[in-house]
């Protein structure tokens, strides 16, 4: 193989390395340089140097291609950080990150938002009656039919054992009790067929429009006394 | 001669050069501190090694992730051995990767592609 064919592999060449290749011809061609004895150490030098030029654009090459796996892999980890492995909802974290941005969002911009928190009711009974699987799976038919029957720009998390933390955006309190009315009727009207069993659940929410000067810990607050409000006057119902 | 051993670490490679048997292992991550330092006495000993007159070498790399001065440390190992494979000491490599990484696969080829030594890309 010559000096100057094209090396192997699919890395074209640059015109960094087409310049270095017509200044050695260049100087070839001039007056009686070819046949000067420098003139073969300056074609090892260029070899060098070109060589030097190839390793740099194939070590950056490569480099690119891990920093871009690497990319990818933080992104799926980020993804699994903020997401329930039980029901696929987003977690507690994903739903705090998401509160302090519409916090951020609407002291700009102005707006609102309302909070529903979700309690099975007599959840820990269910388990203790059929098992801890049956217990799961009514967790994620329960998170389906949240999920399904909001709209896209909502957010319901996954809030604790068997708590759900809904984020309304643009929402009023008014508003937020047609759509905890809709999510109470839904899961007390639905049958959940497990293991053979038919399972009936229901839910207290507690509801909580956000007022100008709350922190997210007290929006949060307040759709939990809520959500006890509703527990203590019995239960399969919403309070304000 | 005597072989080279050098124990992995969370940011280092497994380094296991066997002068007798001509099995040369590189395995694991390589991110450390200062590459070149880490890489120096991998050099140093290659040169030694290649400058006797010994069996076929084989190279065998299982490397899941390189930081850049790593890379540069491995293309000039591959260079070390491709030189002394052109000049008549027979010298291969042998590349594992995650089979289910298509990039790995990418990757091994962007190393095989400037050498000449045999070079056999193998899933694992």
């Amino acid at each position: 193989m010559s000096r100057w064919t094209v090396p192997r592999g699919t890395t074209e060449m640059s015109a960094q390395e087409r310049r270095l290749l017509d200044w050695v011809q260049r100087l070839e061609e001039t007056g009686d340089n070819a046949g000067h004895p420098l003139m073969e150490e300056f074609r090892t030098l260029a070899a060098e140097h070109r060589k030097l030029m190839r390793q740099l654009t194939k070590i950056a090459t490569i480099s690119d291609r891990m920093h871009t796996d690497s990319r990818q892999m933080a992104q799926v980890l980020h993804a699994a950080a903020q997401t329930d492995p039980l029901t696929q909802l987003p977690n507690r974290r994903h739903m705090i990150e998401r509160l302090e941005s519409e916090l951020g969002r609407i002291a700009r911009h102005g707006g609102s938002f309302t909070l529903v928190m979700v309690d099975i009711d007599h959840f820990k009974a269910i388990n203790d009656a059929f098992g801890h699987a049956v217990g799961d799976t009514a967790l994620v038919e329960t998170a389906r039919i949240l999920r399904q029957n909001l709209r896209g720009h909502d957010l319901c998390a996954r809030w604790g054992g068997e708590e759900f933390l809904i984020l309304l955006t643009e929402t009023d309190q008014e508003q937020a009790k047609t759509v905890a009315e809709k999510l109470r009727r839904l899961v007390d009207d639905h049958r959940m067929r497990v293991e053979g069993r038919d399972i009936h659940i229901t839910l207290s929410l507690g509801i909580a429009a956000h007022r100008p000067d709350w922190t997210a810990d007290a929006c949060i607050q307040a759709a939990d006394d809520a959500l006890y409000a509703a527990k203590r006057a019995g239960r399969n119902r919403w309070a304000a | 001669m005597d072989s080279l051993r050098i124990e992995a670490t969370s940011c280092s490679p497994l380094i296991d050069f066997d002068a007798e048997a001509g099995t040369l292992r590189i395995e694991g991550e390589s991110y450390p501190e200062n590459s070149f330092d880490f890489y120096a006495p991998v050099f140093s000993w290659l040169e030694d090694f290649l400058k006797e007159p010994a069996p076929a070498v084989v190279l065998d790399i299982g490397l899941s992730y390189l930081n850049t001065s790593s890379i540069k440390c491995l293309i000039d190992v591959l260079e070390m051995l491709d030189t002394a494979n052109a000049q008549g000491r027979p010298a291969s490599v042998r590349w594992h990767y995650d089979r289910d990484n298509d990039r790995a696969l990418d990757m091994a080829e962007e190393f095989k592609e400037d050498v000449t030594l045999p070079f056999d890309i193998l899933a694992r």
